[in-house]
């Protein structure tokens, strides 16, 4: 389900409740921490106050853990892969690519940026958390750590490195500090030896930390 | 603000830690309360995410840095909703005590769990000052800086919220793609009111960054609204 769909009013999510745990009932458990008591409290006033409803929450709680994922952002790199005309809308109009893939960004602007012989691409949010999180899911705690968000911008190589990752010293390296509206998806470089495989065949090669631009699709051994 | 979250380019923070196969939350409550402000943002509208950030640059420090990415969430979400009149501390705590009345909780970090309010100055501005922009989102706008034009990023210390990081304050890079018009988030949260620039991604030599510290070839891009930005290189110089 999209998320626009999540913020109107009356569709019934009933269908889609398949997790069962955080479901129904809620209200009823004991909280185990200080803020998960806060956050029941403020839930249940702002429900008595007409704001939220329950079964809103519940949907997006369905949205997030199974609706968003890298497997979304996988499609499109290797639609991206595969379909020159795609490609170059995508590169156009990320938003427009989206839709065709009936997907939708919420976030404002979708920009691709593609990863070359020449030059590495490597996403960073240095002052939040901003993440293109219809595409990759919301983002790893790593994403949002003091450490990533300091280092990768003044040492990339570093950082690269820690994640297993050389960029051998005839490669550029473009950090990408992503602060406004915009989001950003790293198109990796495709593997060699894939001339032969289907769109999604390519699609499990591609690893959520490939397009973040911390690592490298799966080769296809 | 020059606040803690403004953080490329410090040391200090250790090499990164990385969980394997990490889950969507980590505990039920964190889900909760994010899709509870996802509404509250976007369907309810009660504050823009612009909002929610500075509330969180606001945080003190110490608490900033131990408490983790939903503890701040928490915090900035209930100081909003506080500020904006929707919920008081009296009938939060009130609710506590009847949904666990036989248990009590005390916060990580107390003493520091506290979103600070922004000290006045005598001479800082609280935010950049505008000088273009409009205030509807669908006026076209003739953007200043044409896409191949060195820019510099201003030079400023103002004690609202901003999108500019203190890293790239003084540096000259050059435009190389426009984004549209975006609400700038300084005016917004600085004046409620919403004024719409041209939002551009500027590319910069990491060495213009960083000095002889950076790799040669390396480079960074980052997105700056139109008032962030002054024209650079030699046009700037004359006279």
């Amino acid at each position: 389900m999209k998320l626009d769909e999540h913020l109107h009013d009356h569709h019934d999510h009933h269908d889609h409740h398949d997790h069962g745990s955080h479901h129904h009932g809620h209200h009823h458990k004991l909280p185990e921490s200080f803020d998960e008591l806060r956050t029941m409290a403020i839930e249940s006033l702002l429900i008595e106050k007409g704001l939220i409803s329950a079964d809103d929450i519940d949907g997006l709680i369905d949205y997030y853990v199974s609706d968003i994922g890298p497997m979304n952002g996988a499609k499109v790199v290797a639609k991206a892969w595969t379909d020159p005309e795609f490609r170059q809308i995508l590169k156009h109009n990320g938003n427009q690519a989206l839709s065709l893939m009936g997907l939708e960004n919420p976030q404002g602007q979708l920009i691709v940026m593609e990863n070359t012989p020449d030059i590495h691409h490597v996403v960073v949010c240095t002052l939040c958390s901003c993440y293109p999180w219809v595409l990759l899911g919301l983002p790893p705690t790593w994403y949002k750590s003091t450490a990533y968000r300091s280092r990768v911008v003044i040492d990339p190589r570093s950082v690269l490195k820690e994640f297993g990752l050389e960029v051998s010293e005839s490669v550029e390296i473009r950090v990408i500090d992503s602060n406004a509206e915009v989001r950003y998806l790293i198109i990796p470089e495709r593997p060699q030896g894939t001339e032969e495989m289907t769109e999604e065949e390519l699609a499990a090669l591609v690893t959520r930390d490939s397009m973040i631009g911390v690592g490298k699709p799966l080769s296809p051994q | 603000m020059n606040g803690i979250h403004d953080v490329g380019g410090m040391d200090g923070f250790g090499p990164l830690q990385r969980e394997e196969n990490e889950p969507v939350f980590h505990a039920c409550w964190e889900g909760r309360l994010r899709s509870i402000l996802m509404l509250l943002n976007k369907k309810s509208r009660i504050y823009y995410v612009d909002e929610v950030r500075h509330a969180i640059e606001r945080i003190d420090p110490v608490y900033y840095m131990g408490a983790s990415y939903y503890q701040l969430w928490l915090l900035s979400a209930e100081t909003l909703l506080m500020d904006k009149g929707v919920l008081t501390e009296y009938e939060i705590r009130a609710r506590m005590d009847e949904l666990s009345p036989d248990v009590t909780f005390e916060p990580d970090l107390v003493r520091f769990r506290q979103v600070k309010p922004c000290v006045p100055s005598s001479v800082r501005k609280s935010t950049v000052e505008r000088s273009s922009g409009t205030e509807s989102p669908d006026d076209p706008i003739q953007p200043k800086y044409p896409i191949g034009t060195v820019v510099k990023v201003k030079v400023m210390a103002p004690t609202g919220h901003t999108r500019v990081p203190r890293y790239i304050r003084g540096k000259e890079g050059i435009v190389e793609a426009l984004h549209g018009n975006f609400a700038m988030p300084d005016l917004r949260v600085g004046t409620g009111i919403n004024v719409y620039q041209p939002v551009y991604r500027v590319l910069f030599e990491a060495r213009d960054i960083w000095g002889a510290d950076a790799f040669p070839e390396d480079k960074l891009y980052i997105e700056l609204w139109e008032d962030y930005l002054e024209l650079g290189g030699a046009a700037n110089e004359i006279g």
